[in-house]
């Protein structure tokens, strides 16, 4: 149950890993949160629901961290914190509530742009979900 | 065999990837034998699998500030022949939209400031908005970002926002008319409506300059510029506008034609003459054309700001280019016209005298200008496109000194001291959004600019007029 970043020339590579995809995901949505708003410890005053869909675990993990950039730049919501996340491995559809607060509360650079296909990777290793990204910054 | 090891130097500064596996073309990198080593073979892979796209031409080419994208590499240019199914790409293109370069020149010289540097880049600090996170100063509705996309500065002009020479004074004289902001999602315009006239974080930046010698003495009389006279440089894009694009046609597209079948997912396409290329085509035309209204408003900030402190101020604009494009241009190939979308992605257009009627009035004698931004605290220069890049680079050269080092890498290898000590040392100003960006930008990061434009001028796709020095540097 961690994330860590990995080198990459221009932009930022991500590896997140948990025994479940659902806490993979939550791992990499962190890892994400690092490049948006890094050492900034932001409060769980609000909660937002999340529902995405995908056609295949790629494209479901990248609508999911998508959508945490787009409620900072479209709702000024700034999220924290990633609380009960279901996925359905089989219809590729996820369903997360995510804790936040208001962005104009905190003083951040969030370097974030979007999230790439280039050298994604959703997999089982040795008993748990592995999953790398690069996040164009 | 890696791909490196396969490269063939063809010329002082060319070096050839040959055709092999699904390769249509050759690949082909301009580089020195001094920055060639610092090219990574991530890099060089990405041109080769730039080069298996439908109906590219001639040759992937890599400029010589290329480093390792996504998809295709940044510094990588291609051009596809529209008319025998060539494609248009949105990660051939890049998420930032337009991300580009303006230089507009002033009436000050260095003198007239060096004794409050400090006040200048922290009032213009205090003017013009990261917006990183909070949007800008300008909220716009949505029937308003409609006019902003497709009408580009021509907006702003009605607005007061710019005047009739900026327009004159920007690639694609400020409007890319094929621009259709309905084909923009909603979500895309959610994301950029307060971001207009904001940097935006990472590489961008705003920068007073310094000119600090001249090469070209003609080209730099016509260009207004004089050594020892102070400049500004804006570089940045279409915030999250360009990059809600990018992503919504990348998605679409994906599930139109598949992936599977593609060396990277990133390098998902369209035919050009298609419903869906057409679409994108349009979308990133208007995500083009918000760039180029949101580094005038910036302008506009700048210009009400200096007027406080400087009440004789002049500040007029040099050029605006673009980054990340796709243009559809007319290149000859094999002694015939043809009809190519041109992808450039970190990479400029460099038209030479001969494309006068695309270049504003006063400069159809010496080429387009060319702003290539050095590392944070080194030089940027002025260039000025050539017509033996045409045969060359399909008109295109470097974009900026190009990285060579990660983020995560520079973390580790500098601390904020050293890197602040290090501007200091040159007498460099620096206000940042962050200080961890201060590092991850660090000069040792990047390939030497000097060497980068060397290779453009010698090669002859991007002659040297002017080198600029940083005096004050504002990140967002």
């Amino acid at each position: 149950m961690s994330y860590e970043f990995l080198p990459h020339t221009a932009d930022a590579k991500i590896r997140a890993e948990g025994r479940t995809l659902e806490e993979a995901f939550k791992q990499a949505a962190l890892g994400l949160g690092e490049l948006m708003y890094g050492g900034v410890k932001v409060s769980s005053t609000k909660v937002r629901k999340i529902s995405v869909k995908g056609h295949d675990l790629e494209s479901l993990l990248l609508e999911f961290l998508e959508e945490f950039i787009f409620l900072l730049e479209a709702k000024y919501f700034l999220f924290g914190k990633v609380g009960k996340i279901k996925i359905d491995k089989s219809k590729f559809t996820l369903e997360a509530e995510v804790w936040g607060d208001s962005a104009s509360r905190y003083k951040f650079n969030n370097k974030a742009k979007a999230i790439t296909y280039h050298e994604m990777l959703i997999k089982k290793v040795r008993g748990k979900w592995r999953i790398e990204f690069v996040v164009d910054i | 065999m890696t791909y490196k090891e396969q490269l063939k130097k063809i010329g002082d500064y060319e070096y050839e990837i040959p055709k092999s596996g699904n390769m249509l073309v050759p690949g082909l990198i301009f580089a020195s034998d001094k920055l060639m080593p610092n090219v990574e073979e991530t890099s060089i892979h990405q041109v080769a699998n730039v080069a298996t796209l439908t109906g590219i031409q001639k040759y992937s080419i890599g400029m010589p500030d290329i480093h390792q994208g996504y998809g295709a590499p940044i510094g990588g240019v291609a051009a596809f022949d529209i008319n025998k199914k060539g494609i248009i790409s949105p990660g051939m293109v890049g998420y930032d939209i337009n991300c580009g370069v303006r230089l507009l020149r002033t009436n000050l010289m260095f003198d007239e400031i060096k004794d409050k540097k400090k006040e200048f880049i922290h009032s213009l600090n205090r003017t013009v908005p990261s917006g990183v996170g909070r949007g800008g100063k300008f909220h716009l509705s949505k029937e308003e970002m409609a006019e902003v996309l497709d009408k580009g500065v021509e907006w702003a002009v009605e607005k007061g926002y710019a005047t009739k020479e900026d327009l004159e004074y920007c690639e694609e004289f400020g409007r890319l008319k094929q621009a259709d902001s309905s084909e923009v999602s909603e979500r895309a315009i959610a994301r950029g409506k307060s971001q207009l006239g904001t940097l935006g974080a990472g590489n961008h930046f705003l920068e007073v300059q310094k000119v600090e010698k001249i090469f070209d003495p003609y080209a730099a009389e016509v260009l207004g510029l004089k050594e020892g006279q102070i400049v500004i440089m804006i570089h940045c894009g279409s915030r999250g506008l360009g990059h809600q694009i990018a992503s919504d046609y990348i998605r679409i597209m994906g599930q139109e034609f598949g992936y599977e079948h593609l060396a990277d997912r990133e390098l998902i396409n369209a035919p050009f003459s298609s419903d869906l290329g057409q679409k994108y085509y349009k979308s990133m035309c208007a995500g083009a054309n918000f760039a180029f209204v949101s580094r005038q408003m910036i302008t506009h900030l700048i210009r009400e700001n200096l007027k406080h402190d400087f009440p004789n101020i002049k500040v007029d604009l040099v050029y605006d280019i673009c980054h990340n494009m796709a243009k559809i241009e007319k290149h000859v190939i094999d002694g015939k016209e043809v009809e190519l979308c041109v992808h450039r992605k970190g990479a400029t257009r460099s038209f030479g005298p001969s494309r006068a009627e695309v270049l504003p009035s006063a400069y159809k004698k010496i080429g387009q200008p060319i702003f290539i931004p050095g590392s944070m605290g080194t030089a940027s220069y002025v260039l000025v496109g050539t017509d033996k890049a045409e045969d060359l680079s399909f008109s295109s050269t470097a974009h900026g000194a190009g990285r060579i080092m990660s983020r995560t890498g520079a973390m580790k290898k500098y601390t904020r001291a050293q890197i602040q000590a290090e501007l200091e040392a040159k007498g460099v100003d620096i206000e940042a959004g962050s200080l961890k960006g201060i590092v991850e930008e660090a000069p040792g990061a990047y390939k030497n600019v000097d060497e980068v434009v060397r290779v453009s001028h010698e090669a002859g796709i991007g002659k040297m007029v002017a080198r600029l020095v940083p005096v004050a540097v504002m990140k967002g």
